[in-house]
């Protein structure tokens, strides 16, 4: 067992402010921190396709067999981190979905969760009831890195 | 005139040698990232948990009037379970959000996104294409804060 500290920031400049103006009249500073019990760890940097399914990967990012035989709330599980490294400005958006392995940009689709932009990151549990799935709108190598912490209890 | 939020992650842990919170793997690791978010609207709620209700915390069709386009339509969603662990640790404290109107605590339950534990906290894009619902496993009030920033191109 080991154990990992995350700590997000959100913060912004009142609407008034002359560079980086924020959305609310009045400043924003919101800090969270954690300590979080896990075991394994893996990472990677995936290659992301505009037509989904492709590559060694296979649009899978993350097979929630790997982990866990039964999704169970509250036990099993895993943290997860993903973040969209292409180069701010280059117009490649990459679809987070769960369920099944299908194409995860028509508008309104169902399963996807949701789309990260260049630079853009998340953090969250994940229950391993469903497979974390992706897609792109092109093609571009090294694309995607993704983190999974598993939670300490996990069976 | 553009709006701007700030976030920043960190994950960091000590090596697993490590006298006091030993971490998962034999290095340190320390993981951290940045971006600046173009936002409009903010909506900020503490949410009350009730019991024997599945309750709606985001409904979609309040934020956007055409379709939910990946890449365009779509916020930013922050989560954090503000109650405390009980003296014997169990699940009832335990906050399951998920993408549809029902019980969401099954094992394997493939409409389940994640399980916050007390004081853990998620930060993720949400594409408005599905609703997002809490399911509390026992009645508390003041229980989840969330925090929504949609997006600037959302239309």
């Amino acid at each position: 067992m080991g154990v990992i500290k995350p700590s997000l920031t959100l913060t912004a400049n009142a609407s008034t402010a002359s560079s980086n103006a924020g959305p609310l009249s009045v400043a924003l500073s919101l800090s969270a921190t954690d300590s979080l019990a896990v075991t394994k760890v893996q990472s990677k940097i995936l290659d992301v396709f505009g037509a989904h399914a492709s590559g060694d990967s296979g649009g899978i990012l993350w097979d929630a067999s790997d982990y866990t035989a039964s999704g169970e709330a509250g036990t099993d599980g895993a943290f997860v981190y993903i973040k969209n490294i292409t180069a701010a400005g280059s117009g490649r958006n990459i679809m987070i979905g769960a369920a099944t392995l299908e194409n995860l940009s028509g508008n309104g689709e169902a399963d996807r969760l949701f789309t990260l932009q260049p630079q853009e990151f998340a953090f969250f549990p994940w229950d391993c009831t469903v497979d974390l799935n992706f897609d792109a709108n092109g093609d571009t190598t090294n694309a995607l890195e993704s983190w999974v912490f598993v939670r300490t209890g996990t069976a | 005139m553009a709006k701007y939020i700030t976030t920043t992650l960190s994950i960091t842990s000590n090596a697993y040698t490590a006298t006091t919170n030993p971490g998962p793997v034999s290095s340190p690791l320390a993981i951290s990232v940045t971006d600046l978010l173009d936002v409009t609207a903010v909506e900020s709620k503490v949410v009350d948990m009730l019991t024997t209700t599945h309750e709606l915390i985001w409904d979609a069709s309040e934020y956007f009037t055409t379709n939910a386009d990946f890449g365009v339509d779509g916020g930013f969603l922050y989560f954090r379970n503000l109650l405390s662990e009980n003296t014997t640790p169990d699940t009832l404290h335990d906050i399951i959000i998920g993408n549809a109107d029902e019980d969401l605590d099954a094992v394997d339950e493939a409409n389940r996104i994640f399980t916050l534990q007390p004081g853990e906290f998620a930060w993720m894009p949400w594409d408005m294409t599905m609703d997002i619902y809490c399911d509390p496993q026992e009645t508390n009030a003041g229980a989840l804060e969330t925090i929504l920033f949609v997006r600037t191109t959302t239309t």
